[in-house]
């Protein structure tokens, strides 16, 4: 179910977030304009700190990107009531135009560039500081206007309460436009989105609460100081980010070595990692199962650096079970050498058994990764990077032939939907 | 772990009794049942003590289950907050719900830590006191915030800082036997700028627990989320090193005379690296290429790289294309830019006869210039399969034959000098020299041998030409 837009295609789920957030936004404009401005110096201060947080995005390991100093900083603003002393007027209305304009200025300078802007994960924080505004500025403004502030404690359990309803939907919008895009299981993605919201999540709602309550004594210095944990988070991310790049690099690189060293055919393991991640995906990996997955398929083959000669084309398929396990458990033997990598080498030591032995019931303890690099490594060594559907198709149908105990029937018949939308242009 | 030793358990209970003196007056204090000035409303009191002491001991927790050690703890700060928010009674006694860690199996350490932490709160607390240092409902009530209690933090917290160290270093004293000198410095280094943050996030808690202690506790989570952060990072790096490091070493099983190899390169190039005085960053960078310099090895086949007799013409030229396959491998690695060239020219010689492309003196990269004396260094002082290991000193007087002509001087000098600072420990595995290996053996690494073949580029080349036909043949299979 995608849309074509300009070329590129959009599922519907980004489609009706972008949508809804766009419809948000107009709507506020439509008001604010029937309404003056008021506390404009905050609305430019928090708009000039929001528009910065944006520029400064730090890239996520999986592709995405993240903007914490913006995110918070459109919260904090959601969420100012006593201002250095002074009560604050502004209307949701307000937040949601400011929020909008600053983002969008933020990324704009990407726009321009040409770096991918995500307008879905844009829309999606719009929803969510609309949602927050929506419901703490109409309860602050009774407060204030009714002269009955109620007790110390009560402010910031309503925030947090609010804060973390808000973050829930975004939680839900989240899995629901990545499930969509990646065809993988909806609550798996829910899972990985939820889980996400534990790491930096914390951090962004939390220094938004911290900066609209400190802003009633501190006034606009809350802004830099509790921002400085959230910077110092954002580099430590930034840098992690980094090394989790060159990590896969790296072992992407080092997979090669089987290739170079005339033991497997070229781009052999990297197109059993692409398969391999395409069907975990679609079987419902977590996205850490799925690093997993990834590097385990990329170095599933290095058991064969010992020995002596070259397999005939590197197909360990057509070598005996015997020898097949032998490579597997070296392989496994070099990989927990690391010491850091115990659930890679359990996958690659794994992936030479049967999923279910002749008179017995399916061998649970295989973990799921290993299944599938076990087909997806036939599947390559039968069809390799061939294009021709003739070939694919006597490949999968090779396989079908084995699915009593060699090939999990679940992973092959997923393997055919993922070969049959599948091109590997730059193999 | 073995039991402590008596004058360790003493320093212990003698802490144990101080603090408990301390928790006791503490309490007498809070309940007024003695009046003792300065201590705040019981009622308040109670209530500080009822949040700060279960946001200690969860913050102390996480910090007992981090796999990488960081230095920045979280409880400090609480510590810190807690006599700015109500005195220091109301400190110590946070500070002994260390205690309960239960992270910390041994009850010897759990009394120390809870000890430790009580007498620390209160003593800078009544430093904050003696300072000038007011409570958070008194900050509150002035009109414009206090300046002044900026020096009070400021003091307290070397206070804090300072009776911590003292408490440490007698334990490390008496528990380890490590001298007092070793141990101040390492508590002392680096603990100045987290001791100043400390100070700061703790005024922060102050400062908002007035208008809702809620709030004060918010302060800790972005920096528990920035500690976290960091720790994935760290934890990441740690995974990094050891991937690279078990690769390499897979790649080494293909010959287990060079066991152990690349990690001596490594080792040997950052020496004289270090003693050039090259950035760190740098030196990093080059760690890494030592790692890596031979992975190319693994595009020769293990047939050559184990055969024990000569190589023929072919067979060596097949042996000189690793660096070039090494290079090609990494060459996705976006970040060992530098360590590309190095890994590429390790085998190239000051006069231009070197491999693959014949480069002299200032072409070649500096990297380069050490791997290759790092690299000759090693597998001489290495066991190979045709003759025993030689003596660091012979294998230093053969380098310096070779300056000028294969390696470059400043490289060898610098290696003969930190080799003198720094005793060099070979910890390869000891490899048996068997019979079958006698007789004529090209170490493509070992300058006094296989230069035969690299002085006669051309038929070098033609070699590599045919190996390289062969090779597209066996693809195209």
């Amino acid at each position: 179910m995608t849309a074509w837009l300009g070329g590129r295609a959009f599922t519907v789920a980004e489609v009706v977030v972008t949508g809804t957030a766009a419809l948000v936004v107009l709507v506020s404009i439509g008001i604010q304009t029937h309404n003056v401005w008021l506390d404009p110096q905050l609305a430019l201060a928090f708009g000039v700190f929001i528009a910065l947080g944006e520029l400064a995005r730090v890239n996520l390991p999986d592709g995405g990107f993240a903007v914490p100093l913006a995110s918070a900083g459109a919260l904090a603003y959601a969420l100012v009531g006593d201002f250095a002393g002074q009560p604050t007027h502004y209307t949701a209305a307000q937040v949601v135009v400011v929020t909008a304009i600053a983002m969008s200025l933020g990324s704009l300078p990407y726009l321009a560039a040409g770096k991918p802007t995500q307008p879905d994960a844009l829309a999606r924080r719009v929803i969510m500081v609309a949602l927050v505004a929506a419901v703490y500025r109409p309860l602050y403004g009774h407060w204030a206007a009714s002269g009955h502030m109620p007790r110390e404690y009560f402010p910031p359990i309503a925030m947090v309460v609010v804060v973390l309803a808000a973050a829930g939907v975004d939680a839900v919008l989240a899995a629901w436009t990545r499930s969509a895009r990646d065809r993988s299981p909806y609550l798996t993605a829910l899972r990985d989105e939820v889980g996400a919201l534990f790491g930096i999540g914390t951090a962004i709602g939390s220094t938004g609460i911290l900066i609209a309550l400190a802003s009633v004594v501190m006034g606009i210095w809350a802004l830099p100081v509790f921002a400085i944990p959230l910077v110092i988070a954002q580099f430590s991310l930034r840098r992690f980010a980094v090394i989790r790049q060159t990590h896969r690099q790296t072992i992407q690189a080092l997979s090669r070595v089987t290739e170079v060293g005339g033991y497997t055919d070229t781009g052999h393991s990297w197109r059993v990692s692409e398969l391999g991640k395409a069907v975990g995906r679609e079987l419902g990996l977590t996205s850490r199962d799925l690093f997993d997955l990834e590097q385990a398929a990329l170095m599933h083959d290095i058991g064969q650096l010992s020995l002596p000669d070259p397999i005939p084309g590197g197909a360990t398929t057509m070598a005996s079970g015997e020898e097949q396990r032998a490579i597997a458990e070296r392989g496994a033997e070099v990989i927990r050498a690391t010491g850091a990598l115990t659930r890679v080498a359990d996958i690659v030591a794994c992936q030479a058994e049967p999923y279910r032995r002749p008179g017995e019931p399916v061998d649970a303890s295989i973990p799921l990764a290993s299944r599938i690099i076990r087909v997806v490594n036939a599947y390559d060594d039968l069809a390799g990077g061939s294009l021709e559907s003739e070939r694919r198709l006597d490949a999968l149908d090779q396989l079908r032939l084995n699915m009593a105990y060699d090939y999990d029937p679940t992973i092959v018949d997923c393997l055919t939907r993922v070969v049959g939308r599948t091109t590997f242009s730059n193999a | 772990m073995q039991a402590l030793p008596r004058t360790a358990r003493l320093y212990i209970a003698a802490l144990v009794g101080i603090a408990v003196i301390i928790d006791v007056v503490a309490l007498l204090a809070i309940f007024h049942v003695v009046p003792i000035a300065g201590t705040p409303d019981t009622r308040d009191a109670l209530l500080a003590l009822a949040i700060l002491a279960p946001t200690y001991l969860v913050a102390t927790s996480l910090r007992s289950r981090l796999s990488v050690p960081v230095s920045l703890s979280v409880n400090t700060p609480i510590l810190l907050a807690s006599y700015m928010v109500a005195g220091p009674y109301v400190a110590a006694l946070v500070g002994t719900v260390d205690v309960l860690v239960v992270a910390r199996k041994r009850l010897s350490n759990r009394l120390y830590n809870g000890a430790q932490f009580a007498i620390v709160g209160f003593v800078a607390g009544v430093a904050y006191q003696w300072a000038g240092g007011l409570l958070s409902d008194e900050m509150a009530s002035r009109s414009q915030f206090p300046a002044h209690i900026l020096v009070a933090v400021g003091f307290s917290d070397v206070v804090a800082m300072v009776v911590n160290a003292i408490l440490i270093v007698g334990i490390m004293r008496f528990a380890e036997k490590v001298s007092a000198l070793s141990v101040w410095r390492t508590v002392f280094a680096g603990s100045g700028l987290p001791y100043l943050a400390y100070g700061l996030l703790g005024l922060l808690m102050a400062v908002l627990w007035a208008g809702s202690p809620v709030a004060a506790v918010l302060v800790l989570i972005p920096v528990l989320v920035a500690r976290w952060a960091y720790q994935q990072y760290a934890e990441q790096l740690n995974a990094y090193e050891a991937t690279i490091r078990s690769l390499v070493k897979a790649v080494e099983t293909k010959d287990a005379y060079t066991r152990g190899h690349s990690e001596r390169v490594s080792r040997a190039s950052v020496l004289i690296a270090r003693h050039r005085g090259m950035t760190e960053d740098r030196v990093a960078l080059l760690r890494y290429a030592g790692i890596l310099h031979d992975v190319g090895k693994l595009g020769v086949p293990t047939r050559v790289l184990q055969k024990t007799g000569p190589l023929t013409d072919r067979e060596y030229a097949l042996v000189q294309r690793h660096p070039g396959i090494g290079q090609e491998l990494i060459r996705e690695i976006a970040f060992l830019r530098e360590a590309y060239e190095g890994i590429l020219h390790h085998h190239e010689r000051l006069d231009g006869r070197g491999y693959p492309d014949g480069l002299r003196e200032g072409q070649i990269p500096e990297f380069a210039r050490i791997i290759a004396v790092a690299d000759a260094f090693d597998s001489m002082t290495s066991t190979r399969s045709y003759r025993g290991a030689r003596t660091v000193d012979e294998a230093l007087v053969e380098l310096d034959r070779h300056r000028g002509t294969q390696f470059d001087p400043t490289m060898v000098q610098a290696l003969v000098a930190a080799l003198e600072h720094q005793p060099w420990t070979h910890t390869a595995v000891p490899v048996d020299v068997d019979a079958e290996s006698s007789g004529f053996v090209l170490d493509h690494d070992d300058p006094t041998v296989g230069m035969s073949v690299a002085i006669n580029q051309q038929r070098c080349e033609d070699a590599s030409a045919a190996a390289a036909v062969d090779e597209s043949r066996g693809r195209a299979s």
